[in-house]
């Protein structure tokens, strides 16, 4: 029986979560992704990512201080986060992430801690007065750096990279399972959620560390490390595909067999978005970064290589932008659409995101300029240099 | 207006008001004697009887003070065609105070839970305003209050039932199409009508057991409305910052 139902009078369905959300999600993110890559080298040992692994903790420590700045600013009472510490409730994701978004930090500053110790040792060698006593104080207190100093932090460092590896997996990880928990928004509700958050942060991350290597690393030759770029860029080729994959499962799956709430709202993203999340976010932004990344000769186009990796930092941000105000925009019993048009100013307007966009740039200008991420010295350059040759002789005799 | 025909609208009056108070009286509950043998608060709606007057969300607005633009109730209203055979249905949609209510468990500072009378309230002094329950909540049933800035939601009035009365909605409904009780008590009028007449919930699929029944549900109209809508009395998330 064909039946046709007009809406008269009911309630509407709102975007409750603003445009300060996708922005949390992702920031959170690329902090996990940015400590993946600093893994490699501080866990995995691998040298080829070492001249980028201090940038990538960096980033991954600075991202993750601005991020939680938009949680606040979307709640009715911005003033009462703080009880969120004390208000606990097992059952909710959120309550988890207060203390994820807590120790996460505090984990990869120590980290940060041990693994440019020997770079705040020189530093605090070669400093006078009051900054000398910052840089002695950032290296816990020990300026030696000795074979036998640089193995303990070395190994400090990797058992906190080891720790810090689930702790980042979690830290994003679980803002997809805030949405994935939400049955009532078919749109969020699949337990694949914080899996290709996670994978798509990859892609977001990965991006944003081969842009901040251009800019920021140079080789011995002072030339932009194209080997590294190009490592990145098959990191990028993988977590595109990756997140392709998990894209495909969950829309097919969920179109082709799931419950009906789910097969009604698919073709809203696939119809009523389709500019945005096929032409731009799948086509624009992710296949064509893929085509670039995954060939060769059109990644040595630097420019267009480049240009491709800024393409998916949008995607992804773009992703986050349509998964989460996109899944509000289907209402859970009206008919019709929300609508979402944000404002530019005001505590969830378009300049809150640009403000917590800077406020990382400081955070991340002040931290580089901070910290010795660069390449360290070897052993025998600092021994060249005079720093602390005695006791390294000492302790390396003793070590012997 | 001459005099006899003035003083036949106030007899009108007064026995209307009279009536009124008799109906009120006959409605009051005993809610502390309730309580103390486990009441568990629901209701049951006879759409058959609703004609769609939205004199609940009127009364309910005004006893909470629920600010212009948002509702803990409502009257949602359709034209439903069939067969080019098209036919006006009222739907009275409130808090349904699930048996395992979503919202409370998604709250990450227990504000919102779920009293041992069934009734979900939130506290909002506790409450942070993050709107994780309106998002978890399948049946719209919850607002940021613009005042508070804290979730808001239907309490049953809760304050209203401590002091013996029946919630606004129920004392107010023409038609007596809202009835209230304790389905832990099986004399009481709610469990009666739960067991004589086939009744249906909202959204069953979600499995939030909700505790407001309805006798006479279009099936069509349980879920997500597939259809087009016209207007919102709610407005548009613009209009917002003007409702305050």
């Amino acid at each position: 029986m064909d039946t046709h139902i007009i809406e008269l009078i009911s309630t509407a369905g709102h975007v409750q979560w603003s445009l300060t959300i996708p922005q949390y999600f992702f920031f959170t993110g690329v902090s996990a992704a940015a400590f993946l890559i600093s893994s490699l080298t501080y866990v995995f040992n691998n040298k080829t990512y070492e001249p980028i692994a201090g940038l990538s903790l960096i980033v991954a420590f600075t991202v993750l201080l601005a991020a939680p700045l938009n949680l606040i600013a979307d709640l009715g009472q911005p003033g009462r986060f703080y009880s969120l510490f004390y208000h606990l409730h097992a059952t909710s994701p959120m309550s988890w992430g207060v203390f994820l978004l807590t120790s996460y930090p505090i984990l990869i500053s120590l980290e940060m801690l041990f693994v440019f110790r020997a770079g705040f040792a020189r530093r605090a060698a070669k400093s006078a007065g009051i900054l000398r006593s910052i840089y002695t104080l950032l290296a816990l207190g020990d300026t030696e750096v000795t074979p036998v100093t640089r193995e303990r932090d070395h190994r400090i460092g990797r058992i906190l990279g080891t720790i810090g590896i689930p702790a980042a997996l979690a830290v994003h990880g679980y803002t997809g399972y805030i949405l994935g928990v939400v049955r009532a928004r078919p749109l969020w509700h699949t337990s694949l959620m914080p899996v290709i958050f996670l994978i798509s942060a990859m892609v977001s991350g990965v991006a944003l560390m081969i842009w901040l290597t251009a800019l920021m690393v140079r080789d011995k030759n002072g030339k932009i490390p194209w080997n590294i770029l190009d490592g990145l860029g098959i990191l990028l080729v993988w977590s595109i595909v990756g997140d392709l994959t998990l894209r495909l499962l969950w829309y097919s799956i969920g179109f082709a067999y799931s419950f009906g709430i789910f097969q009604d709202a698919l073709p809203y993203v696939f119809k009523t978005h389709f500019t945005e999340s096929v032409v731009l976010e799948i086509g624009l932004c992710l296949s064509f970064p893929l085509v670039v990344a995954l060939f060769g000769p059109l990644r040595r186009i630097r420019p267009l290589f480049l240009f491709s990796s800024l393409l998916a930092i949008c995607g992804v941000w773009l992703f986050r932008w349509d998964t989460v105000i996109g899944g509000q925009e289907w209402p859970k019993i009206s008919a019709g659409l929300a609508e979402y048009i944000p404002p530019l100013w005001g505590q969830t307007g378009i300049m809150e995101v640009v403000s917590n966009w800077a406020i990382w740039i400081v955070f991340f200008l002040g931290l580089t300029w901070i910290m010795p991420w660069r390449s360290e010295p070897t052993a025998e350059s600092d021994l060249a240099s005079g720093i602390n040759v005695e006791s390294a002789a000492v302790t390396a005799k003793g070590a012997m | 207006m001459d005099k006899s025909r003035r003083n036949f609208i106030k007899g009108l009056g007064a026995t209307a008001t009279s009536l009124a108070l008799i109906n009120t009286t006959e409605q009051a509950l005993a809610s502390s004697e309730d309580v103390e043998k486990g009441a568990v608060w629901g209701m049951v709606i006879d759409l058959r009887k609703c004609i769609g007057c939205q004199a609940c969300t009127v009364a309910c607005s005004t006893e909470n003070q629920i600010p212009v633009g948002k509702f803990r109730t409502i009257v949602s209203t359709y034209e439903v065609e069939r067969s080019g055979v098209p036919r006006r249905i009222n739907l009275p949609r409130l808090c349904n105070h699930c048996k395992k209510p979503a919202c409370t468990q998604v709250c990450p500072t227990q504000a919102t839970k779920k009293r041992a009378d069934g009734i979900v309230v939130v506290d909002n002094t506790v409450c942070i305003g993050c709107g994780y329950c309106i998002q978890a909540c399948p049946y719209e049933a919850r607002f940021i209050n613009p005042l508070t800035r804290t979730a808001d939601k239907c309490t049953f009035c809760l304050h209203r039932l401590e002091a013996g009365l029946y919630p606004a909605c129920v004392e107010t409904c023409v038609g007596e199409a809202r009835i209230f009780g304790n389905f832990n008590d099986p004399q009481s009028e709610v469990s009666r009508l739960v067991s004589q007449y086939p009744v249906g919930v909202l959204k069953k699929a979600m499995g939030t057991g909700p505790m407001v029944y309805y006798i006479g549900l279009d099936e069509s109209l349980s879920s997500r409305i597939q259809g087009e809508a016209v207007i919102s009395p709610a407005g548009t998330p613009s209009d917002e910052e003007e409702s305050i």
